[in-house]
């Protein structure tokens, strides 16, 4: 894929120890003697020369961060793992729960300070890509068990130094930003009617399954579908929500087990993936993560605590860890 | 399958591109009315208003692909190339959705006539 890489060793990642102080705040690389570009001076007199400008949102106070922060040659990003394939583009927004420490300090230390953080993205292997997407941290709840953030992607960085904090546990980086360097783009009138096109075709084929799930509940795993249309819409976690749990051992499938699980509406059984998020004590210090969609975490199981989760099936584990 | 068409029970499904466009921005400008070049969003590299709008209108247009097919637009580091692999993506999709519109019209039929 363009613009990929495979991360470097993992032996290597963890080289480098961030002499971090406590609460994330880490130790800058770089410094007042590294050499700033011209375009970095250049938004940097820009953001400094607009620093009466009375927009005081969370999306201005990142990108003065962003942009002071690339002209002194120390962005810094605690970094969240991610599948490649659950990477957030631009302009999206996702909650996340968090059940490793290591993660829990990371994004506490974020919102702390600048509120972002980067996403690791890995590949089922393991391996890192360079790119990750910066993500601004909107809302955070944090609770005896588990950290809730709701994370907004607002751009793209460049990874080129992944370490671990010292203190914490969790990984962070330099970054620098990823964007487009191609020539300037037009706007596309066959991309634009294509996407009507299949929007509408899309909408029909919902509202069609949604009728026939109504006549015969099989459809739907006909089709392949994990669940009904719309029967986690509305719900407290959404559906788009993952939680993200430590891994359990560094090359192995974090707590994942199959079970039957006894449906109360049936007097059948129903194959069921579950997984085992683990106590405080049982958890290492590794940085490998899990990913599930979060489809039980409220509603018909809420008299369950986490270690009760019965939940979707991504997962990964980082060998780094 | 599933793969290919990505969630049909997210909540943007069957959204247009205007409004996929409009919620992103939304996002990116934490819902105040700023451009998006307003916000000096240095790491999108983008010199001009228009050129934000369709680097994002680019990302948009890959929202609904399947994860890998998103993965691989959000590596991309051209706009038009973006926007055109999102193009061949989403004709994919519409060969796909053709078929399965057409394979799901006998259930409303058969349904129809056993209610």
């Amino acid at each position: 894929m363009e613009g990929s890489a495979e991360g470097s060793d993992d032996d290597g990642e963890d080289g480098g120890e961030d002499a971090a102080g406590g609460g994330g705040e880490d130790s800058a690389v770089g410094g007042a003697d590294t050499p700033i570009s011209p375009t970095a001076a250049m938004l940097a007199a820009l953001l400094d020369a607009d620093a009466s400008s009375p927009l005081p949102t969370a999306a201005t106070a990142v990108a003065a961060w962003f942009a002071h922060g690339h002209a002194r040659g120390e962005l810094k990003l605690g970094l969240l793992p991610f599948l490649l394939e659950h990477a957030m583009l631009p302009g999206e927004r996702r909650g996340v729960f968090l059940f490793d420490d290591s993660l829990r300090e990371c994004v506490a230390a974020a919102y702390a300070s600048h509120s972002c953080v980067g996403g690791l993205l890995f590949n089922p292997d393991g391996n890192h890509y360079e790119l990750t997407p910066l993500l601004r941290i909107e809302e955070i709840k944090q609770g005896p068990e588990c950290t809730w953030v709701q994370l907004a992607a607002v751009g793209r960085c460049k990874i080129s130094s992944v370490r671990r904090n010292k203190l914490h546990g969790f990984r962070l980086a330099i970054v620098s930003p990823y964007s487009d360097e191609g020539g300037a783009a037009k706007p596309s009138p066959s991309l634009e009617a294509v996407h009507a096109e299949v929007a509408s075709q899309r909408r029909q084929l919902a509202k069609d399954l949604t009728a026939a799930n109504e006549f015969d509940s099989g459809t739907w795993v006909s089709q392949g579908r994990e669940a009904p249309l719309g029967e986690y819409q509305g719900g407290e976690a959404g559906g788009n929500e993952y939680i993200f749990v430590g891994a359990d051992s560094g090359r192995a499938c974090f707590g994942v087990y199959d079970s039957y699980e006894a449906m109360e509406e049936s007097d059948g059984g129903e194959l069921c993936e579950h997984v085992y998020v683990g106590l405080p004590w049982e958890r290492p210090t590794a940085m490998g993560c899990c990913y599930f969609n979060a489809r039980d975490v409220t509603g018909r199981h809420s008299n369950l605590g986490p270690t009760d989760l019965q939940i979707g099936c991504r997962y990964a584990a980082d060998p780094a860890g | 399958m599933l793969c290919q068409l990505g969630e049909l029970d997210d909540a943007e499904n069957g959204a247009s591109l205007a409004e996929l466009v409009n919620t992103r921005r939304a996002v990116l400008t934490s819902g105040a009315e700023h451009g998006l070049l307003e916000l000096g969003i240095d790491a999108w590299g983008v010199a001009s208003e228009e050129e934000a709008h369709l680097q994002l209108s680019s990302f948009a247009a890959a929202a609904t692909l399947s994860p890998m097919d998103r993965a691989q637009a959000l590596l991309m580091k051209d706009t038009t190339q973006r926007q055109e692999f999102a193009q061949e993506a989403l004709a994919q999709q519409q060969n796909l959705l053709a078929g399965l519109l057409t394979a799901a019209g006998p259930l409303d039929v058969d349904d129809a006539s056993r209610g």
